[in-house]
């Protein structure tokens, strides 16, 4: 039973980290400066791409939730879902607003120095914000394993 | 880095004296292996139900395994 906890807890790691990557692909090639810039046709098609696989990464994630997990016996689950998984969570999302401050704070810096439109700035903050807990959930999750 | 530095715990040892692998005292407390490990090295320290049923799993009480420097 505990390879099978260790194969989903896998799994929901190396999803968590596709999750956090293709966002961030997704998002940052859509931001003005490097539309414009000549790194924006190769952006663009980065970008395309990264929204595809999130999107199946995504499908992934509720089949998965949805098919598998209820199959396996209420133990797994009850162990996929145990205090550690709880804290390491918690301890995430601490980390993802942590972060997000500290980005924002760059942010101020940086529009001091040049401009960045109000579109560009939310998304920004938003792919700051849902990225880095998922980085510090993977990364939690992957050090006590 | 350890939750609590100054928490001792002796888990390992009396899961070891009990002749029990970290899996099968996980499935025991119906907890993962993992959460096991954690709370051996420190890492994480467990609630007050799991360390009352880690407690029982290993017939000890809760002040055995897990201990304030005085």
């Amino acid at each position: 039973m505990q390879d099978i906890v260790d194969k989903f807890s896998q799994r929901r790691i190396l999803l968590m980290v596709i999750l956090a990557s293709t966002f961030l692909l997704w998002q940052i090639p859509r931001i003005e400066l490097i539309e414009n810039s000549n790194f924006g046709v190769i952006g663009e098609r980065l970008a395309g791409i990264s929204q595809i696989i999130w999107s199946l990464s995504m499908l992934a994630l509720v089949v998965m939730g949805r098919k598998h997990i209820p199959r396996a016996s209420l133990e797994t689950q009850a162990m996929l879902e145990d205090e550690l998984v709880k804290s390491n969570r918690a301890k995430a999302m601490g980390t993802g607003y942590f972060s997000l401050m500290v980005f924002i704070g760059l942010l101020f810096a940086i529009t001091r120095f040049m401009e960045i439109s109000g579109a560009d700035l939310a998304r920004l903050m938003m792919a700051i914000g849902v990225a880095a807990p998922l980085y510090a959930f993977a990364f939690l999750e992957r050090r006590n394993a | 880095m350890p939750d609590h530095k100054e928490l001792r715990n002796r888990l390992n040892g009396y899961r070891k004296e009990a002749g029990l692998t970290q899996a099968d005292l996980a499935k025991q407390v119906h907890v993962s292996r993992k959460t096991i490990n954690t709370v051996e090295n420190g890492v994480f320290i467990p609630s007050t139900i799991l360390a009352l049923k880690l407690a029982k799993a290993l017939n000890v009480s809760v002040e055995e395994l897990f201990q304030l420097p005085d």
